[in-house]
């Protein structure tokens, strides 16, 4: 088995589709017990693949490669590097707990964990592909399947947004993958190939660069791309938000470190000013936003959009190549790196903490040790988020903003996201602040059985921020080597 | 070869044509002796066409019966998909209590008709099988008895046959002008004989994509896909309905490949190409607005039909092997598909595995990955690329594309919403057996696209 972990990872959630389907709806325990039981052996198979990775190698491991369409020389290539096992381990994690907290959800269950296995489906499989067809097929696989999620539990009628943005962006994708086939047919659509030799495509590294950019930016919470989620999250049950915005909205973050950056390193360098660009404004934007709502679910996903600017901050720092320093951009990318992990973790548990604050009101019935654990979660969730000292996020945010600082014109908007920092940050305390007086500020509206087992899920995720936050070791060790290996691609000048 | 020689180039058909005497004769016998009997024949029928197709190599002559009819491995190719299709439509009347001999005859007879349309070689020939096909749905419609009581129906079938056999004359007619033969095929090479009269040709063309388009643009919109409640024979005429339009179609991309000069890979696409690309791809956005007008589910099949043509038309257009490849694979899957569809809208029950083969179709037919319909539309675009087709032209394609994905998705989520009856049905495994072809081909569709490329290059 231990030669097959990646196909094993891959090939559970497809058996886990069959098996949803063949039952009945009605038998809804079952259905959430299998979806359990897939999700919880991903989890393990991804356990097993961080502790046999060999953290000083930069080649590609756990390799599967079969030949699948020799007419267009299309291969089955599956592997992994560093950046590549994190993402992956993030999203096995973001499946495991959606399951757990949708446990007491009733409706349309078998619906939803189809659609849930088949997103599952779409993003293991472009986490680990190297093989730019099937890279686009997962790709079309996961937003398509996510778009369907979002139309049959969204209550806005805003869902179609998402649907055009899906659309356009994988267009988008597929363009760009004909325009590399067509240019160089010879390396057909291996990636690491491709990768390795980019000089190949240096007649399409503008035209290249900006349909990939673009395509994954138009599924991406960054300014001016961003009117998809909002309106699309705001009325839609936690599990599903919970997929969307720590999950889906990090697979442009993944698609830039994978295709973007590898294979048009020079472009990629020559308008790098453009992710600092983005950054600025995203930040100035969602840090305002959050400031000015009371709707705690608005306040998430603001918040996520703020984060990401954060790792759009950190990518800009790969401009300090152009100056002969590697130094800062590797920092930068470890930035956008840690920070697209903690972002995740802490988003879930930004979502779950309206369960908790009724714990926490006087009308609740709970007893008052019970309430005082909730204050306690309460606060420690806020805290993490804006980037308490200790916590993951913190590290995130940090690296990319002292990557991103070394520049001059990256320096501004440096200063722009502290500024942004300090806004979400009296949010935040405000909250805190609405909750320990009960004041009833914010609206935490959330229907019944729509949280479950968050007294479990929130101190567990706090517990592995925190761990990782005081040993960032353990994540930058894994990542190092690859994301050496990226900025080598980007030529010095 | 010529007459008596390349006779037996048409053993299918002979065999086609005996199970059609066989029954006309025993037309008022139910007995499942007989269509036991009838269901081998047929059998032998798509043997003997496997058969002739392997022993027909490239590089040997066409077999001409009198020159009215000619045969080469892309016409057979069809052929065999189009008797395997009409087994498969069949299997479902055979699994059906309500078994009409009169029907069978009918739909036997639209059988014939498509496969040897296939295969014409001359103005004439063509213009009698386009009547056989034509005279045979209006007398289907008559056998039909539910139709025959809807006389605006009827009539507007006549009108929609009159036109588009007036446009098809027309085009015809120009053709036979430039080249000054009734033929396709003859002893002498006329290949690209139009290609010094740009403007006439465009029209000609025009006029034909006119003529062979109506069938496939107007005809559904009364004929397809409406009223639910149909009862049974009405569904399997309306399957059958797909035969006659893909015979049709091949038949359009040997002309054009008969009649265009062709395009050398990676060289500039010709004025006439550009012409016809042009056209298609307004017809792909014509048939995007027309929805939002008339929004009724049913339209919905046919506008993903008309916008899977066009899409086809432009491959062709483009006149490389590569291109119109792509176009054939889409064109096969996109009626895969689509009659999968037929099949499962004019049924009267509503069962678990039907509705999942139903959702199954429709994202095929979106192009999902993993499905046949993401492969045609793959592939077809990356054969524009490698044609050197204009950027622009693969941008409005793919904005074409668009509206109709979000309008298919509409339906999926409407049919999502559907009770169900029961959980299987015996005829569930037509539609199920469809839907996994349409799977199979969007996972390894490496030997048909092969298989059909080989055929393009060799009439070429």
């Amino acid at each position: 088995m231990g030669n097959h972990l990646l196909l094993s990872l891959l090939a559970l959630p497809i058996i886990g589709t069959i098996i949803l389907i063949l039952i009945q709806e009605n038998k809804t325990a079952v259905l959430k017990t299998i979806s359990a039981i897939i999700t919880g052996l991903q989890l393990w198979l991804v356990l097993q693949l961080i502790s046999n990775f060999d953290r000083s190698a930069n080649y590609l491991q756990f390799v599967e490669q079969i030949s699948w369409i020799k007419l267009l020389n299309i291969n089955f290539i599956i592997g992994l590097n560093g950046i590549n096992l994190l993402f992956l381990a993030m999203s096995t994690m973001v499946f495991f707990v959606t399951v757990f907290i949708n446990w007491r959800a009733e409706t349309k269950q078998k619906t939803f964990y189809v659609l849930l296995m088949l997103v599952n489906i779409g993003t293991t499989g472009l986490f680990i592909s190297f093989d730019l067809f099937l890279f686009v097929m997962f790709y079309g696989i996961a937003l398509f399947s996510t778009s369907l999620l979002i139309t049959l539990f969204s209550k806005n009628s805003d869902h179609g947004n998402f649907a055009m943005h899906a659309l356009i962006s994988f267009c988008l994708i597929i363009i760009g993958i004909l325009l590399i086939n067509n240019h160089n047919p010879e390396n057909g659509f291996n990636l690491y190939t491709l990768s390795q030799n980019s000089s190949v495509l240096s007649g399409i590294q503008t035209s290249g660069f900006f349909v990939f950019f673009i395509g994954f930016l138009f599924i991406s919470p960054i300014v001016p791309f961003h009117s998809w989620y909002s309106g699309v999250v705001e009325n839609t049950n936690t599990a599903l938000a919970v997929i969307v915005l720590s999950l889906v909205s990090k697979i442009s973050v993944f698609g830039i470190l994978h295709i973007v950056i590898p294979l048009f390193p020079q472009t990629t360098l020559k308008y790098g000013i453009i992710f600092g660009i983005l950054a600025f404004f995203s930040v100035l934007y969602f840090a305002l936003s959050v400031f000015s709502y009371k709707n705690y679910r608005k306040i998430v996903v603001y918040f996520t959009g703020f984060s990401n600017a954060f790792i759009f901050l950190g990518l800009s720092a790969i401009l300090s190549v152009n100056f002969q320093s590697t130094d800062a951009a590797t920092t930068g990318i470890n930035g956008a790196v840690i920070q697209s992990v903690s972002s995740a973790m802490i988003i879930i548990i930004l979502l779950l903490v309206p369960k908790i604050h009724r714990l926490t009101t006087r009308q609740s019935s709970s007893a008052q040790s019970n309430r005082w654990v909730a204050t306690f979660l309460l606060l420690m969730v806020l805290t993490a988020g804006i980037g308490l000292p200790g916590f993951l996020n913190f590290i995130g945010q940090f690296l990319c903003l002292t990557s991103a600082f070394q520049q001059l014109l990256t320096g501004i908007f440096t200063v722009a996201a502290m500024l942004g920092i300090v806004l979400v940050g009296i949010q935040f305390f405000k909250i805190i602040t609405d909750t320990i007086r009960d004041t009833g500020q914010f609206n935490f509206f959330i229907s019944d059985n729509e949280i479950s087992n968050e007294l479990v899920i929130i101190p567990l995720i706090l517990i592995l921020l925190l761990f990782l936050g005081l040993f960032p070791g353990t994540i930058t060790e894994i990542i190092r080597p690859s994301v050496l290996k990226l900025v080598e691609y980007l030529p010095i000048i | 070869m010529n007459n008596h020689q390349s006779l037996y180039y048409f053993t299918p058909e002979i065999i086609l044509f005996v199970n059609v005497i066989l029954a006309f004769v025993l037309s008022d016998v139910k007995s499942r002796n007989i269509r036991m009997f009838q269901n081998i024949l047929l059998g032998f029928s798509i043997g003997a066409a496997i058969f002739v197709n392997l022993i027909f190599r490239a590089g040997r002559p066409y077999g001409l019966f009198n020159n009215f009819f000619a045969i080469g491995p892309f016409s057979v190719m069809l052929s065999i998909f189009l008797l395997v299709l009409f087994f498969i439509f069949d299997l479902k009347q055979n699994l059906s209590s309500d078994y009409s001999t009169d029907l069978r005859l009918q739909t036997l007879i639209m059988l014939v008709a498509s496969t040897i349309l296939l295969k014409v070689n001359s103005l004439m020939s063509l213009i009698f099988c386009v009547g056989l096909v034509y005279n045979n749905m209006l007398t289907t419609r008559f056998t039909d008895k539910t139709e025959n009581s809807n006389k605006g129906s009827t009539y507007s079938l006549i009108k929609i046959q009159l036109l588009s056999f007036g446009f098809l004359c027309i085009g015809l007619t120009i053709l036979f002008g430039q080249t000054g033969s009734l033929f396709m095929h003859s002893v002498v090479h006329n290949s690209g004989m139009a290609a010094d009269l740009s403007l006439s040709f465009s029209v000609a063309a025009f006029f034909l994509i006119i003529g062979f388009g109506i069938f496939g643009f107007l005809l559904p919109f009364e004929t397809l896909y409406n009223r639910p409640s149909r009862p049974f024979k009405a569904s399997y005429y309306n399957s059958s309905y797909f035969l006659p339009l893909l015979a049709f179609w091949g038949l359009s991309i040997r002309l054009f490949a008969r009649y265009l000069p062709i395009n050398a890979v990676n060289g500039s696409i010709s004025v006439n190409s550009m012409v016809i690309l042009g056209l298609s791809i307004c017809l792909i956005l014509a048939a995007n607005l027309y929805w939002p007008v008339r929004n009724n589910q049913n339209n919905i099949f046919v506008i993903a039909l008309i916008i899977h043509f066009g899409l086809s038309i432009s491959g062709i257009a483009i006149n490389n092997p590569d291109t119109q490849a792509a176009s054939v694979y889409l064109l096969m899957t996109t009626i895969l598909i689509l009659s999968g569809l037929a099949f499962l809208n004019q049924d009267n029950s509503y069962t678990r595995v039907n509705k999942l083969a139903r959702i199954f179709f429709l994202l095929a037919l979106i192009g999902f990955p993993g499905s046949s319909g993401f492969i045609g539309r793959f592939m077809l675009l990356r054969s524009f690329f490698s044609a050197g087709a204009p950027v622009w032209s693969v941008i409005l394609l793919i904005l074409g594309l668009l509206p109709i994905i979000y309008y298919l998705t509409l339906e999926i989520l409407r049919v999502y919403e559907y009770g169900c009856d029961t959980t299987f049905a015996r005829t569930d495994i037509i539609p199920v057996f469809l839907a996994a072809v349409v799977f199979f081909l969007g996972i390894y569709w490496a030997p048909l696209f092969k298989l059909i490329t080989n055929s393009i290059v060799f009439f070429q």
